[in-house]
């Protein structure tokens, strides 16, 4: 019997968008265990299949965001875990910390800056183009809309080269533009991964669109129609945990 | 060109978060972090109007939270100890026009341009060579050179 695949949820002090994470990876039929960065263990973080760092303000952002994280005993582990190419998914501060902790190498989030005028924090929906390179994203090849929710989300490269895209921010038809950049980031990117596609590190909050009810009325009018018939109807976004569910549960079939 | 170092009035957790964090780093004995607010003016500022709009209003800095001073603060020195200045700059152009009119519109001093830029005191260990200062300290921490610049200078 295949037991259930375990994603295991590491928490930094100042996370704050874990309950959400745990409810989009348990929609998708995932079991998850929380790994709190000041108390867990090396065989509890190893007994996880994959991980996901979520959104917050680890350490209060201090010295830039994800900085001090980035330093901890856990993503040590986290490194680790890359070497074994385990699926690792980064959501806002997540991605800020995989940015700052090498994983996702040569990438740094910079303060949103448009031009030479800086934006401040950011809260709002936008669209995004999604490529399907990494486990995350296979079979999504679309444009989708996603909340974003960061100060410091400007994506800059050591070089070009440096740059694989997941996401870029994009018109709702699909056409990247210098508008539909809200942060002023490198080539409109809002996710990126590494050489082996089994990193994700976004910026938008994708545990924020899993379900159809998530979703605000300027950006799915006809939701009620929907909800009425399934008020549990997935959203947009269940598709990213959906598939690392069947991911993980491949790799357990062909290593059983 | 005037220069006004800033700083926390109440204990720095971004100084003592790094201070943390580099633990495990030779010869590190302190860290301050603080801001370079520098202006610039066709004619010599006058101080004590540059001190009263630091003082009464919150156009630069919050009176009420953050300490300053016209010329470097004390921390950048130390009796015992090597001292470090970190001045940080970003990579990109950042614009404050909409600061400088705010300021220009309170009429207490006039300025063309300003900058503001975030900097370490750091304080080693004597003895500890600069490279070092910056392979265990600056660079894989204090500063990302993806989207930064630095210079670092020795205190007196």
């Amino acid at each position: 019997m295949l037991s259930m695949a375990t994603v295991g949820i590491i928490l930094f002090p100042g996370t704050n968008c874990e309950r959400e994470t745990h409810a989009a990876l348990t929609f998708a039929g995932l079991s998850t265990r929380w790994l709190p960065a000041w108390s867990c263990d090396l065989a509890d973080f190893n007994a996880c299949d994959a991980y996901v760092i979520p959104g917050g303000f680890s350490y209060q952002d201090r010295v830039r965001a994800g900085a001090i994280a980035a330093t901890s005993r856990i993503v040590d582990w986290l490194r680790a875990a890359n070497d074994h190419q385990k699926p690792i998914l980064g959501i806002c501060n997540g991605c800020q910390i995989l940015a700052q902790s090498g994983i996702i190498p040569n990438t740094m989030l910079a303060a949103n800056q448009t031009g030479t005028q800086t934006t401040g924090f950011i809260c709002e929906w936008v669209y995004v183009s999604v490529s399907s390179n990494t486990v995350f994203t296979q079979g999504i090849e679309t444009v989708l809309p996603i909340p974003i929710n960061h100060g410091e989300g400007r994506f800059l490269f050591k070089t070009p080269a440096d740059a694989i895209p997941v996401m870029q921010y994009c018109e709702p038809d699909g056409t990247q533009t210098d508008a539909s950049n809200p942060n002023g980031s490198t080539q409109n990117i809002a996710a990126v991964t590494n050489a082996a596609g089994n990193v994700l590190a976004m910026m938008p909050h994708p545990e924020r669109g899993y379900l159809t009810r998530q979703l605000p009325h300027h950006i799915a009018p006809n939701q009620g129609t929907i909800l009425k018939q399934n008020p549990q109807a997935p959203g947009p976004w269940h598709v990213l945990f959906h598939n690392l569910a069947t991911q993980l549960t491949h790799s357990s079939v062909t290593h059983a | 060109m005037l220069k006004i170092y800033t700083w926390p009035k109440n204990t720095d957790l971004h100084a003592i978060s790094a201070f943390a964090a580099l633990k495990n780093q030779p010869g590190l004995k302190a860290l301050y972090r603080f801001g370079i607010i520098t202006l610039h003016a066709e004619k010599p500022l006058d101080t004590q109007n540059v001190i009263q709009l630091l003082t009464d209003y919150d156009c630069l800095i919050n009176p009420n939270n953050t300490a300053f001073s016209l010329t470097e603060p004390e921390f950048l020195e130390h009796p015992s100890y090597d001292s470090y200045c970190l001045n940080i700059t970003d990579k990109t152009p950042v614009s404050y026009s909409d600061r400088v009119a705010i300021i220009n519109q309170l009429g207490v001093i006039h300025i063309t341009d300003m900058q503001h830029n975030h900097a370490w005191g750091i304080h080693m260990q004597a003895g500890i060579h600069e490279s070092d200062v910056v392979d265990t300290i600056v660079e894989p921490l204090l500063v990302n050179t993806i989207g930064e610049t630095y210079t670092l200078t020795r205190g007196r």
